[in-house]
């Protein structure tokens, strides 16, 4: 804001051709002898005072943006760790002022390769991800926003530098051919006048809620289920016994592991954790199957003897539901293979009341949950 | 600055720069507290003028409380011909602030004069970041008196400035096409009858502030403007503004002839 001594403006007349014309008519007065007729003056001007605003700008590359960032579609295989692609990057640049800068996303989408794919978002080397996470994870925390500028961000610093490491891990489900975005809003306000103590209060991004906070579990999109609590619709008081197989769950087979067995009453809930079956790789993987029996015979009129039917995905139902494995009562997908939805109702027995990743993310519901 | 879950466009990014964050306004800070005695106007120095009314002229200037710019002490310049600003201010931000001091004395042995302040704006044709710019900036003038004289003088940082009759505080917006632009007569106090006596002087104090209010209305927009003085005999009737020879400069000296 210092004077510009090189960049003038015009000033119009200049002040001795003002006086020259003022002394002109000074001039006429005098000689008519009318001294009240024509008045002597003095004018002084300030000429060419002007007020100029600044600008607040960022550009990204060099290059000035209107506030979005969008990479990709990035297409990752399933790699190894060791093999995992570079990343895709990008400079942060203020244009005029010194600026702060906050960086964030938009809340996830539901995209299939949310879950199963892995990204890692370093800013000037330090990752602001807690390193490699799912993306919808990602998206979600960043959502709210992270400032990204050390101190203030001046138009002669080093832009910011932001790189994003995508990774789709080798034992991720398979989303061959699929592709996704991921893009990024930045924001920037200046710095003079605004207090560092005050800076917080400036990320405009902080009170971003994502609309839905859960995550869907279907088409094999790689969600593991941590817990399921369920609710019991039998008739009569009834002991439940769960016992969750395959997928390595417990390395027990077929056979499986219980991971529930207790007395259950008509509208009751209760709730099979993962953790009671060690599952290869995840502990806290409630595996790809359980099974619930509640003593009864016949429970679900639609079940297969032989676990291979269902009940059809009825307007309250799944299309899970068969037996399996030599096991009695009600069989529950749990790898995601098939949608497993908060308020899906099994066998006719048993009503999903609340379901949770792993991670403790809870599990979308149907359209009326 | 309303983000979310929404695109975020440049525009929208900045929007709300001006409304977030600002901190309050410093104390300015400057000089002690003025005194009556022109004298001791210490850091003032006068043009000069070589017609029948030497009206010399002080002047410093601040912004965001740092002195950027004032008459030399002991140099003699020609206000316009050296194109003396009050405000020259290009990169300002919401928050931004500033103030001119200026210093009119009438130094002839013999004459009195009325004097006038004329601030015209010249918002016609404006672009729409200059008119939007002009409805956010504020300009405050006061006539320097000081309270029953004391503290007269003392510029804009002075202990009394605010104390001063005050004669416009209003945009630059409202100002174009308002009486300051017209030209109005500098008549401290409701004694005397309004002349400028030889060694008498009249001072004024100016302070903008950029409003912190209004997103990003205005950037990149600039507001061009003159403040001109002009002396006129005690005896003359009218606005020796009127009648200009030519716009934006000022001229012919009120009088018809």
């Amino acid at each position: 804001m210092s004077p510009d001594d090189g960049g003038r403006r015009p000033s119009g007349l200049s002040r001795r051709r003002l006086l020259a014309g003022i002394g002109g008519v000074g001039a006429v007065g005098m000689a008519s002898g009318m001294g009240t007729g024509a008045y002597l003056a003095d004018r002084e001007t300030f000429p060419g005072n002007v007020f100029g605003a600044g600008e607040v700008g960022l550009t990204v590359d060099g290059d000035p943006t209107d506030g979005t960032v969008s990479l990709g579609p990035l297409t990752v295989d399933r790699t190894t760790f060791d093999e995992r692609p570079g990343p895709e990057t990008f400079d942060v640049g203020a244009s005029a002022n010194p600026v702060r800068v906050w960086l964030a996303t938009p809340c996830p989408d539901g995209d299939r390769l949310g879950n199963a794919l892995e990204v890692d978002v370093v800013v000037d080397g330090e990752s602001v991800t807690g390193g490699y996470r799912p993306l919808a994870e990602v998206e979600r925390d960043l959502a709210t926003g992270v400032r990204i500028d050390a101190r203030c961000l001046g138009p002669d610093d080093d832009p910011v530098a932001v790189e994003v490491f995508p990774y789709l891990p080798a034992d991720s489900p398979d989303v061959g051919g699929a592709a996704t975005d991921l893009t990024f809003r930045v924001y920037a306000e200046q710095c003079r006048h605004v207090a560092e103590a005050d800076a917080a209060r400036s990320n405009p991004f902080v009170e971003t809620e994502c609309a839905s906070a859960c995550v869907p579990c279907e088409d094999e999109n790689g969600v593991a289920v941590g817990s399921l609590t369920l609710r019991y619709l039998g008739d009569d008081p009834a002991t439940v016994v769960v016992v969750a197989t395959g997928g390595g769950a417990g390395g027990r087979g077929t056979a499986g592991t219980t991971v529930f067995d207790g007395e259950v009453t008509p509208d009751g809930t209760f709730v099979v954790d993962g953790t009671a079956a060690p599952t290869n790789g995840d502990p806290g993987w409630i595996g790809p199957n359980i099974y619930l029996d509640d003593g009864g015979m016949g429970t679900d009129p639609e079940t297969d003897a032989d676990g291979t039917g269902g009940n059809g995905g009825g307007s309250r139902g799944n299309g899970n539901g068969g037996n399996g494995g030599g096991h009695a009562g009600v069989n529950i997908h749990t790898s995601c293979s098939v949608p497993l939805r908060v308020g899906d109702v099994y066998g006719g027995l048993y009503e999903i009341a609340a379901a949770a990743t792993t991670g403790g993310e809870p599990l979308c519901g149907t359209e009326e949950n | 600055m309303t983000q979310k879950e929404s695109g975020l466009t440049r525009r929208e990014a900045l929007a709300g720069a001006g409304a977030v964050g600002f901190a309050a306004l410093g104390a300015a800070s400057g000089r002690p507290t003025g005194t009556d005695n022109w004298d001791e106007y210490t850091n003032y120095t006068y043009a000069q003028t070589d017609t029948p009314f030497n009206l010399l002229v002080g002047w410093r200037r601040t912004e965001n409380g740092t002195l950027v710019d004032s008459s030399a002490v002991g140099a003699v310049d020609d206000v316009g011909a050296v194109g003396v600003r009050l405000v020259d201010v290009g990169n300002a931000l919401p928050h931004d602030y500033g103030t001119a001091s200026v210093g009119l004395r009438l130094e002839d042995p013999e004459d009195t004069a009325r004097v006038w302040l004329r601030i015209d704006p010249h918002l016609d044709g404006a672009d729409a970041a200059s008119a939007a710019l002009a409805e956010r900036v504020t300009l405050t003038v006061r006539q320097d008196t000081g309270i029953f004289g004391i503290g007269s003088c003392g510029g804009a940082e002075g202990e009394f400035a605010s104390a001063g009759e005050l004669i416009a505080d209003e945009t630059f917006a409202d100002i174009d096409g308002s009486a300051l632009a017209d030209g109005i007569e500098l008549r401290p106090g409701l004694l005397g009858d309004g002349c400028l006596a030889p060694g008498e002087q009249r001072c004024l104090t100016f302070a903008w502030e950029f409003d912190s209010e209004g997103g990003n209305a205005g950037q990149g927009g600039a507001v061009d403007f003159l403040v001109e003085f002009a002396a006129d005999e005690c005896g003359a009737e009218g606005n020796p503004f009127d009648g200009n020879v030519a716009a934006g400069g000022g001229g012919g000296a009120g009088g018809d002839a």
